[in-house]
């Protein structure tokens, strides 16, 4: 029997007497048939659909940068073409919307900007802003997701999972200035004692010449974190500069929100507040609940306690995986805890005398 | 427009393309939307990127929209399709290194996650996730052509005809390499223990 024309009858690539030839072999003897089980077997696996969810693709949104991309190559089109016939082929397609354009630029340009570097990359050479005012651009990381910028001026930044950061087309003349919504970001500042940078987050004003330092402002924890790597940092209320400090090389001040107040201390060990930055996740001596929700940004996972009190448990550890197992693997071994997966995105850490529920896979 | 015939083919392609060439953007569309993600996932695993990936969609039907006057589809628009973005990804990849030089480069980095928990497998009730695994181990293992091959039958429903347009070798290569592919993957696994 012809191997590839058993496949052939397999993936329905037969002609009829080719499957007649095939039934008629399998017929012959059981070993035969015994044959083409196992290779159905194979055939019927490898259909099956163990992908993860498209989370990369986006129909949507890649449809609408279609459009715009479109609505260009149509424009362009036009400057070639003679006033008269120019009329006529705008008008007849149906893409041109002559009054929403500008608005649709902006709103394209504002969400692609979270889509995918292509496209950003060409539509950075033409969103220029042809108006006077200030046209704003926003930055979204989701969770497991991490971005480094260069911005105009040559600064750095570093944005951490679950961040949003917002900041101008083009800086204005007299100062640098982004805005740091929620999330996490780690700045080099290009030096130039002339043109101030400025950072709003979170109510609070972090004033910098030109320096190295991570600003840290989550919705959940209800203060304002900076920390200097290099350089001097002032770290100001809002509303009142007065209420303020400035920070050094080596530390650490706190904007606390809803009390308006700001204080500094020194930093012995920088790393744990940095290592983010390379994708290590550095613990010390810090609580699972802390090691849970950063985790969940990190990896965007969902991570929950089987046990209460494993969540008052505390962590020292430097975790360098990229893989969610491995992380998971030392986080188990350095607490003699352990955990099991409930399903593709939920992690559950228990202890070693519990037995998952038996509905589930254990990992 | 949704009627599926036994191949899982539009019934209405012909028109479909008909519509486009028109510049019929509902249709237009539609296609877009039927596409997209199987097109995306298809030049995933070519160039091991989803940035690139989507660009290449995007190249694709840009093309097909730029020229839409002069459109023609031969035999099966899927086989089109695929052969567009798999072009478009081959030089793609090549020119990856050229890109412009910008005030802002956005880097972005992939969500591990979902790729580690697909080697977990997460079937509980069945044995099948191990073997799933295995397979596509393997079969990743396996020359380029080959691989290929194998993709867009069982990954994307090509049929051996649509396999040899899009790749562009003769029907019979196409055959071969299937013929191999089983081969290697009865060999080295044990399907027995599923069975």
């Amino acid at each position: 029997m012809n191997h590839n024309l058993l496949i052939r009858y397999l993936t329905d690539e037969s002609a009829d007497n080719e499957q007649y030839e095939v039934e008629r072999w399998l017929e012959a003897d059981p070993e035969h048939r015994k044959l083409l089980e196992e290779l159905e077997l194979i055939w019927r696996t490898s259909g099956m659909n163990l992908e993860a969810v498209e989370n990369d693709f986006d129909a949507e949104v890649d449809w609408k940068a279609l459009r715009y991309r479109i609505e260009i190559e149509v424009n362009r089109e036009k400057k070639k073409m003679k006033p008269d016939k120019v009329g006529k082929e705008y008008r007849q397609s149906g893409f041109a919307k002559r009054a929403d354009f500008a608005q649709f630029m902006r709103v394209a340009a504002v969400m692609l900007i979270a889509a995918f570097a292509g496209i950003f990359a060409w539509l950075n050479f033409h969103v220029v802003g042809s108006e006077e005012e200030l046209v704003m651009r926003e930055i979204v990381m989701d969770k497991g997701q991490r971005a480094n910028l260069v911005l105009s001026d040559g600064t750095n930044v570093n944005l951490n999972a679950d961040s949003k950061i917002s900041m101008p087309e083009v800086f204005q003349q007299d100062k640098r200035e982004v805005f740091l919504l929620e999330g996490e970001a780690y700045f080099e500042v290009a030096g130039d004692p002339d043109w101030p940078f400025l950072i709003h987050s979170g109510g609070a004003v972090i004033r910098v010449l030109g320096t190295s330092f991570a600003v840290r402002a989550y919705p959940e924890d209800e203060m304002v974190r900076v920390v200097v790597n290099e350089g001097t940092v002032s770290l100001a209320s809002g509303h009142d500069k007065s209420i303020g400090a400035n920070l050094t090389a080596g530390q650490l001040g706190l904007f606390h929100i809803k009390n308006d107040t700001v204080i500094s201390k020194e930093v012995e060990d920088m790393e744990q507040f940095l290592s983010w930055i390379d994708g290590y996740l550095i613990f010390k001596e810090t609580s699972m609940k802390e090691v849970a929700l950063q985790q969940e940004r990190r990896y965007n996972v969902e991570v929950d306690f089987g046990k209460p009190s494993i969540e008052e448990l505390f962590l020292t550890a430097t975790l360098k995986g990229r893989s969610v197992t491995n992380v998971l693997n030392v986080i188990a071994a350095s607490l003699e805890i352990d955990y099991y997966q409930t399903d593709r995105q939920t992690i559950v850490f228990t202890d070693h005398d519990e037995k998952a529920p038996t509905e589930f896979d254990r990992h | 427009m949704n009627i599926l015939n036994k191949n899982n083919r539009h019934a209405s392609e012909p028109y479909l393309i008909l519509e486009i060439c028109n510049g019929n953007e509902k249709a237009y569309e539609e296609l877009y939307f039927e596409y997209y993600y199987q097109l995306c996932r298809f030049a995933e695993s070519i160039t091991k990127c989803s940035e690139l990936a989507r660009d290449i969609v995007q190249e694709v039907f840009l093309n097909i929209w730029v020229k839409r006057k002069s459109w023609e589809v031969k035999h099966s628009l899927k086989a089109y399709l695929y052969q567009a973005v798999r072009n478009q990804a081959l030089n793609m990849v090549e020119q990856q290194g050229a890109r412009h030089g910008l005030s802002v480069r956005l880097k972005e980095e992939f969500d591990m996650q979902s790729k580690a928990t697909a080697e977990e497998g997460d079937d509980p009730a069945s044995k099948l996730p191990g073997l799933i695994n295995q397979i596509w181990e393997l079969v990743e293992e396996m020359p380029d052509q080959r691989k290929m091959v194998f993709v867009l039958h069982r990954k994307h429903g090509l049929s051996y005809l649509e396999i040899s347009e899009v790749m562009g070798i003769a029907r019979k290569t196409v055959e071969n390499h299937m013929g191999k592919v089983f081969q290697e993957l009865r060999e080295k696994l044990d399907t027995r223990v599923y069975l």
